[in-house]
């Protein structure tokens, strides 16, 4: 009886969705959702990447403000997108330099925005690294880690504001 | 007072006049009000302080005894949690989706990348990033001013 009990007890636990475990979610196609298609005038994914046309002639005419509208704004709309459809609310950008787990603190699409705005500008420079070539900034890349709780101490992003910002 | 003191504080001050830089605010939430500074520093030393911050709780499942961490990241802890420490990670019910790509954000750099802190108490923060030129450049100090004032 007492086993029976304890079952109950457990299963309503899990039902309650309070010992949700941690998810891993990995995509092929990311992000499988609208305006992210082969076909698409900016964007085509393969094996789990996202990689925009077009961002390299852009940036040789200088215009970085023209590839955001064009470029990564769908890439981020996608990205939030795909996350709020696996019910996830929140996310990091987790790439080596602008890491949200690491404190970095751009979280929404406006100051993403002013960030990137400064590119080229005498504030931001390409890096020597980079060995100069505008071929380096023919892709571009947003790696991301969702939430479905928004732990705090975190610079998150909220996926349903991301979303209305990148609407086009 | 010398010629040669008054030449050097008139190039200090027409250096930080001719100054640029540029800030961007961000929050964790959007109603936070006020708040305690809590870190000024480089993005780098921050990120450094964070990552170390991160370690330490996945170790302990919580954040454990400071006294292992370096004092930075010692006192963004107690910045973050307070003296308690009571903070209990960050890392559960994470999904991970992984779309890669080629960094493009992430291959600029700036000459002068500073951030300030503030946090509600509650865990809430509020975080001022200044972007700047260093040709001429403003000193710690005077970028510490510039972001307390924002």
């Amino acid at each position: 009886m007492m086993k029976h009990i304890l079952l109950v007890i457990t299963a309503l636990f899990f039902l309650s969705g309070c010992a949700e475990p941690s998810k891993q979610i990995e995509t092929e196609n990311l992000p499988g959702v609208e305006n992210v298609t082969e076909s698409s005038n900016h964007i085509y994914t393969f094996h789990g990447s996202l990689k925009i046309r077009g961002a390299n002639a852009i940036f040789g005419e200088g215009k970085p403000s023209e590839t955001l509208k064009n470029a990564m704004k769908p890439v981020f709309y996608s990205i939030a997108k795909f996350g709020r459809s696996k019910n996830y609310k929140y996310m990091a950008v987790v790439n080596d330099r602008f890491n949200n787990l690491s404190g970095y603190p751009i979280n929404s699409w406006k100051a993403l925005e002013s960030y990137m705005k400064l590119y080229g500008t005498k504030h931001y420079r390409p890096s020597i690294t980079d060995k100069g070539g505008i071929e380096n900034y023919s892709r571009a890349a947003v790696k991301v880690v969702y939430f479905k709780k928004r732990p705090k101490g975190l610079f998150l992003w909220d996926l349903e504001q991301l979303e209305r910002d990148t609407r086009q | 007072m010398k010629l040669i003191h008054v030449f050097a504080i008139g190039l200090m001050t027409v250096t930080s006049l001719m100054a640029d830089y540029t800030t961007i605010v961000t929050r964790t939430t959007p109603s936070m009000q006020g708040g305690k500074e809590i870190f000024f520093g480089t993005v780098s030393d921050y990120s450094n302080y964070v990552t170390e911050i991160s370690k330490n709780v996945a170790t302990h499942g919580t954040l454990g005894a400071v006294d292992g961490m370096s004092k930075g990241a010692q006192a963004l802890a107690r910045g973050f949690y307070g003296e308690g420490l009571k903070y209990a990670g960050a890392g559960a019910a994470i999904g991970i989706v992984v779309g890669l790509l080629d960094p493009y954000v992430m291959s600029m750099y700036a000459d002068q990348e500073y951030m300030l802190v503030r946090t509600d108490g509650k865990g809430e923060l509020e975080s001022i990033l200044f972007i700047g030129d260093k040709h001429p450049s403003l000193s710690e100090t005077q970028i510490h001013t510039i972001l307390q004032n924002k």
